[in-house]
């Protein structure tokens, strides 16, 4: 594939103006995906808490609080890298977007705040602050499933686009809650657990739905995209692919119904089934548009201007990235398995 | 300029910006109390510095949360209102943003952290070093901020090529002399809006309870940061706006209410502009002000006829500037009488009568106030530009309907207004029941 782009773009594969787009964009890919995973659970159990008994709510909240800062920044340098990479796709992608962008930009403000101000709020307005965090998360989680459907069919209007896009921000909405209540199987054990699965078999199958209407979207909609996986993949691979999602989401569903039960099953199965999931509908998605950033219309070497700047902010980017590195793996360490209490505070011993 | 759903559209980034801006300099202002107070601990030993930095680095958390949660609208907003300034601006706005967010996310994931929940694990220097890079970090990155902003207005260190800004000079760029104004009109600000926070607090405290030792230092440094922070505000408002005149003519000429060319320039001190006569209504005026007002190159006084059809909104400049004036010189008395009433009752608060106290307590955000109207000046301003003379809003924006638009300001009001009113509330609480210490266990809960 590299070389085809080469000789279309008709530059060196070692000019910095044709590898340097490529790293912005495997960047880019990555912090969307850290975005969508470590952020996804987050809005997810938000998204669960509004509609969670009190005592059940509040250990939700304090489930997320380790993470609650650090989730924050995924979106965030989503956006600056995205600005600064590849600033001429600025107005193809966020130019079209004005509602869910608004959505998205309320819900994410209200759900950072609403969380730490709950957190010193007097007890009697905790409720209030942790419906809005809530509230915020369902914004954001319907927002971003707007976005997508919006991504993959970038040039469609209409009443039958109007249905897919109500369609698929609700799938999406089912998939972070699906990503959040799947997270609460595996840290809490208990009745919370239960009540996470049963939230989660909910979810599982509008989730499962939502990702056959973007890739058949997706394919059937921009047939660039139907003759890359019809011609340069080999079919056995694409239907494996499938098989496998599909076998995803019945070993998930079958996994959460016996938890719900409260039968003997892994608890960290579902969380990892669903990581696998988001990893091969993302990947699929990233795989359809490359090399494009809007469908057909920006590639990536044309929203990337590279002027001079280019290897300098690349520069700070590869300066930043051990401070981040190492900060995220210190932060995420303890985000797999059940949870565990604090430690108590090292008391000194008085004489 | 003249269609709604533009001016709602910037009315909702004023909105955005505005609620970022307000806590950006309450936290900036803190950060480097909360230094000042480690240093003093550390040197003078007495607990009332503790005490002192116990409740305000409460305060700070909570503006800081405010600041990260207002940053994503801000830049959702630039994008999908105005994305076409992206395709002209790229070579400036791309890396002083990604700069800004490297440096704020080193700083805030490294130091901020370590400063909020690292007390009890660190050495108290080591503490008092994280406090210092967590200050340095907010400062560095409100000033790449003030260049981002200062280039907008004045965009210097390059040329237009085709449309699009090339960069021939960084430091030219970095040296601008609109952002080395705005960086200081910013650090005034920010005085003054913390120091008139911390009277206010601990006023409101003195209505509650008999104030404690840690709450009159906080009084006192807020007082002392208060009168810096007036000080260099009037004297940086004034210099700024005498100094900007020649970069910015239509916006000085809409301060002064300045209509015709090479007339006697006047001190505008009331009317109603009127931009369809081009005269000031019911005018109150006094001689002078022509150092406010910039020259064209024969000498002559550069009125808002010079910049017909594309001078900024008039009446928003004209009376965004006298109310910012104005707050800023209410909160200048309120300091003096704070002064004032303390040294008269020796540094008795509490003997000091309870309708001032009251009022300082009302008065504590003031300063936030001046902030917003600054800023509403500034960006009223700048219009109907986006980059100062070159690019206009309408050409880089996106035509929305009124509908989306509104919905979308409608939304934002709600949540900027739901979360201020919920700050407000806290500190309210905090100030009357004292701080609710907040621990995070990393991975565990």
């Amino acid at each position: 594939m590299i070389n085809t782009l080469v000789s279309l773009l008709g530059i060196s594969a070692h000019d910095p103006a044709f590898w340097m787009p490529l790293v912005f964009f495997a960047l880019l890919y990555t912090l969307l995906l850290a975005c969508i995973v470590l952020d996804g659970f987050d809005i997810g159990v938000g998204c669960l808490a509004l509609f969670a008994s009190t005592p059940y709510r509040n250990r939700m909240l304090s489930l997320l609080a380790p993470w609650r800062d650090a989730n924050g920044y995924w979106l965030l340098l989503c956006l600056v890298v995205f600005l600064a990479a590849f600033p001429l796709a600025w107005r193809s992608v966020l130019g079209q977007l004005y509602a869910p962008l608004c959505l998205l930009g309320a819900g994410i403000a209200l759900r950072m705040a609403a969380f730490e101000l709950r957190l010193r709020a007097p007890l009697s307005e905790q409720p209030f602050w942790a419906r809005l965090f809530g509230l915020g998360s369902c914004m954001a989680a319907l927002a971003y499933g707007w976005l997508l459907a919006y991504s993959v069919l970038p040039t469609h209007s209409g009443g039958g686009f109007a249905i897919f896009v109500v369609f698929v921000t609700f799938c999406g909405f089912a998939s972070f809650c699906l990503l959040g209540a799947c997270w609460l199987v595996m840290r809490q054990p208990g009745r919370l657990r239960v009540s996470a699965a049963l939230w989660g078999r909910l979810a599982v199958r509008w989730a499962a739905a939502g990702a056959v209407a973007v890739s058949a979207a997706l394919a059937l909609g921009n047939p660039g995209v139907l003759l890359k996986w019809g011609g340069d993949v080999p079919w056995p691979m694409v239907l494996g692919l499938w098989g496998l999602l599909l076998l995803c989401f019945i070993t998930l569903e079958l996994t959460l119904r016996r938890l719900s039960y409260r039968r003997t099953a892994p608890a960290w199965l579902p969380f990892t089934l669903v990581l696998a999931v988001c990893l091969a509908v993302l990947g699929g998605i990233g795989y359809s548009f490359f090399p494009y950033l809007v469908l057909d219309d920006l590639t990536l070497w044309d929203a990337s201007p590279m002027p001079d700047v280019a290897p300098f902010m690349l520069s700070a980017l590869i300066v930043a990235s051990p401070v981040i590195i190492v900060f995220n793996l210190w932060v995420y360490w303890r985000m797999f398995g059940e949870s565990r209490p604090p430690e108590p505070p090292p008391f000194k011993s008085v004489r | 300029m003249t269609n709604l759903p533009t001016w709602l559209a910037q009315l909702q980034f004023f909105t955005g910006l505005g609620f970022l801006l307000v806590f950006l300099l309450i936290e900036l202002a803190l950060a480097w109390v909360l230094f000042a107070f480690k240093l003093a601990s550390h040197f003078g030993g007495r607990p009332e510095w503790v005490a002192a930095y116990r409740f305000w680095v409460r305060v700070f958390a909570l503006s800081s949360v405010l600041v990260l949660a207002g940053i994503v609208p801000v830049i959702l907003q630039f994008g999908s209102q105005w994305p076409g300034l992206m395709d002209k601006a790229d070579v400036v706005v791309g890396p002083l943003l990604l700069l800004m967010m490297v440096i704020g996310v080193i700083f805030r994931s490294c130091f901020l952290g370590a400063m909020l929940f690292g007390q009890n694990k660190l050495s108290p220097w080591v503490h008092t070093c994280m406090v210092l890079m967590t200050a340095l970090g907010i400062t560095v990155t409100a000033w790449l901020g003030c260049v981002l902003l200062g280039w907008f207005l004045h965009p210097v260190g390059g040329e237009w090529v085709n449309g699009r800004y090339l960069v021939q000079s960084w430091p030219t760029l970095l040296r601008n002399t609109q952002a080395a104004w705005l960086f200081g009109l910013l650090l005034a600000m920010a005085a003054l809006t913390a120091g008139g926070l911390m009277l206010g607090v601990v006023a409101r405290q003195s209505l509650r309870h008999p104030v404690q030792i840690g709450e009159l230092t906080g009084l006192r440094t807020g007082l002392v940061l208060g009168t810096a922070g007036w000080l260099l505000a009037v004297g940086l408002l004034a210099g700024y706006a005498m100094a900007s005149a020649s970069q910015l003519p239509a916006r000085a000429a809409a301060i002064m209410g300045y209509w015709k060319n090479n007339t006697p320039a006047e001190w505008v001190v009331f009317a109603w502009p009127d931009a369809n006569t081009q005269d000031n209504h019911a005018a109150w005026r006094v001689k002078g002000g022509e150092d406010w007002l910039a020259r064209d190159e024969k000498g002559v006084l550069v009125g808002l006829e010079r910049h017909s059809g594309m001078a900024p909104p008039v009446a928003l400049v004209f009376w965004s500037a006298r109310l910012t004036l104005l707050i800023v010189l209410v909160m200048g008395a309120l300091i003096s009488l704070a002064w004032w009433q303390l040294y008269k009752r020796k540094a008795d608060l509490q003997a000091v009568p309870v309708r001032w106290r009251r009022t300082w307590a009302y008065a504590a955000y003031l300063g936030g106030t001046a902030a917003l109207t600054g800023l509403a000046c500034l960006l009223a301003g700048q219009m109907p530009y986006a980059v100062q003379g070159k690019v206009t809003l309408t050409e880089v924006a996106v035509p929305h309907s009124l509908f989306e638009v509104g919905f979308g300001l409608l939304l934002y009001c709600l949540v900027y207004g739901v979360l201020a009113a919920g700050f407000v509330r806290l500190l309210r609480h905090i100030a009357f029941y004292g701080v609710v210490p907040v621990t995070r266990h990393r991975g565990r809960a």
